[in-house]
């Protein structure tokens, strides 16, 4: 066996010292770390409880017909909340509608067709834009969008359209420039940075290889958006939080919020890749073995 | 058709004549057009947004917008109230929020061990930075204004500490994720304990993308409206005790915007101009910060 160098020996008691306080300090650190990351559990089983609760006494008191009645009357105490889910989908719709044709023709210009120094100024403007709050838009759109639709869009769009069933629906009542579509188009101005700076990081994050190939193959710069850029980026918004997630900081699409619904919005975006009159069958094979999605995503 | 057929079509270049190579042409300088189009509507509207918040905010800044507080129609008062109400709030909401983000942060990073309880927290953090932060006001209005029977600064700082702390948890991951191993193993082996090991080491090389983390969310709930609408308040008088209603400039752009006094609304897009400029501000000093110290050195 082996003997201690003397001077070891000598600082043994110390060393087991400091072990025990390095021991106390992790299991301290540890249940410090442990109680952070629980509390976050509990706000969230907090927020889901109070929610349940909350809701309860509206189904409790008008049962499953409360999603479905559209009754405002406090004198009866009758309520129904078909009212607000009905303006919430379709404002929800319309700003979809009009944002993400804006915001994807913006980010194909971006990734594509802009000069590289122009590109950087503007795809930052974009981030910054889309760290705006959100009462900026809503107020820009109170004090300019709402009288611009009164006096110009509204009165016209209720003469020619305001018979067609279902669009009509968008234009019924007094032009006062308030409603529907006037709250879609604010919602759809103020989501189009966002969803425009998250399609550009997933569209950016396309190997390069991928493209050039189909470039060398002879394809238009709309014909490698289409047939390859797209494919792979649908497969990656709903295949990988890493387009998302694993970007470095700062791009918007990890500060915001929506982020889970700015993949929403692109799996939307992205139209699933049809058979064409020609076909890149190298790059797609290139693509079908980096992702398995690929297959699922044509079917 | 099949792959074999078609692929020397592609081949021959899109120069050609014939109906197909035409139609291809066709299609891409329409979409082109389209796309610059496109570009060019939004870039107006936003910067539209910009100019008209701008030329109309400035017109109601002097001095006595920082000085008096807000006050009666046609008394000429300033926004001195509600600036300093939404210091207090955002600061303190920062002050409560960072500590438990980064900690929360560390727990997911370095205490794989967990398992499944570690993945849940992942999960409800995730989940945690896209609930609406309506939510977030009605559920501290359940739990802390209704109890107490009435709106406090208190309540507006944990909703929106509710909203800083997920934000904070993602970039602190990220970043600690982004620490190379070896830097790790090298404390390990001169003897240092693990908590030492992550403050002393990781979080240090991390320092620069969770400061920018930090500053983003910080930009983020300085904006929020909804949060505070039932938490906070607002208040039309001094006050910075959180035990009150306290005023902040996003509420006050709520409650003075439809007003029916023209400075009123005045002070409603001065509050807007200011907040707009902090927020960018905040948000170009976090990239400067970033491209500065980088992620991880």
């Amino acid at each position: 066996m082996m003997e201690l160098p003397s001077s070891l020996a000598a600082h043994d008691g110390a060393v087991s010292d400091k072990n025990t306080r390095g021991q106390w300090g992790d299991a301290l650190f540890g249940m410090v770390a442990r109680l952070a990351g629980w509390s976050l559990l509990a706000v969230m089983a907090g927020i889901i409880l109070v929610l349940v609760w909350g809701g309860r006494q509206a189904f409790l008191a008008f049962g499953p017909a409360f999603l479905t009645s559209t009754a405002w009357n406090p004198i009866s105490h009758h309520f129904g909340a078909a009212t607000s889910i009905f303006g919430t989908l379709v404002t929800t719709a319309v700003a979809l509608v009009f944002a993400v044709p804006f915001a994807f023709g913006v980010a194909f210009w971006l990734v594509e067709m802009a000069p590289p120094a122009l590109a950087r100024f503007i795809e930052t403007a974009v981030q910054l834009l889309a760290a705006v709050p959100s009462i900026i838009f809503g107020m820009w759109g109170f004090f300019i969008v709402v009288p611009f639709m009164a006096h110009h869009v509204e009165p016209a769009a209720t003469h020619y359209l305001g018979h067609v069933p279902g669009i009509g629906l968008l234009f019924r009542g007094a032009p006062y420039g308030t409603g529907l579509l006037t709250g879609g188009i604010i919602l759809a101005i103020m989501v189009t940075p966002f969803i425009c700076s998250v399609m550009t990081d997933v569209f950016v994050s396309i190997p390069a290889v991928l493209k050039e190939s189909a470039f060398g193959l002879g394809a238009t710069r709309w014909e490698v958006m289409r047939q390859v850029v797209l494919p792979w980026s649908w497969a990656a918004s709903c295949w990988a939080p890493a387009a998302h997630w694993g970007k470095p900081w700062p791009s918007p699409s990890s500060s915001a919020t929506a982020t889970g619904w700015g993949g929403c919005c692109l799996r939307r975006a992205t139209p699933l890749p049809r058979s064409s009159p020609w076909n890149f069958p190298k790059v797609r094979q290139a693509v079908s073995s980096c992702r398995p999605c690929w297959h699922w995503a044509r079917s | 058709m099949s792959v074999q057929k078609t692929l020397p079509e592609a081949g021959r270049g899109w120069q050609r004549g014939g109906a197909q190579a035409m139609r291809r042409r066709l299609v891409e300088r329409l979409v082109s057009m389209l796309c610059n189009i496109a570009t060019v509507i939004v870039l107006f509207v936003l910067f539209s947004i910009l100019w008209t918040l701008v030329t109309r905010g400035a017109a109601g800044l002097s001095l006595n917008t920082f000085l008096h507080s807000t006050g009666a129609p046609g008394s000429g008062g300033g926004l001195a109230n509600a600036i300093a109400g939404s210091c207090e709030q955002t600061g303190l909401a920062a002050l409560i929020g960072t500590p438990v983000g980064m900690m929360t942060g560390i727990y997911l990073s370095e205490f794989g061990q967990d398992g499944r309880v570690v993945q849940l927290v992942r999960f409800v953090s995730d989940m945690l930075l896209s609930v609406p932060s309506i939510l977030v006001g009605l559920f501290i209005y359940l739990i802390v204004v209704e109890p107490a029977g009435h709106f406090s600064g208190m309540a507006g700082t944990l909703s929106l500490a509710v909203l800083f702390i997920p934000i904070v948890v993602r970039t602190t991951e990220d970043m600690l994720r982004l620490v190379p191993r070896a830097m790790r193993e090298a404390a390990y082996a001169l003897g240092a304990p693990g908590w030492r090991v992550i403050l002393g080491v990781c979080l240090r090389a991390a320092r620069g993308g969770i400061m920018t983390g930090i500053l983003l969310a910080l930009a983020r709930i300085s904006g929020e409206t909804a949060p505070l609408l039932f938490t906070s308040l607002g208040n039309l008088n001094w006050s910075t005790s959180l035990g009150a209603p306290m005023a902040s400039l996003p509420v006050t752009i709520y409650q003075y915007a439809g007003s029916a006094y023209d400075d009123w609304v005045q002070m409603a897009w001065t509050s807007a101009l200011l907040i707009t400029v902090a927020v960018l501000a905040t948000n170009i000093l976090a990239r400067w910060w970033l491209t500065r110290n980088g992620s991880a050195q």
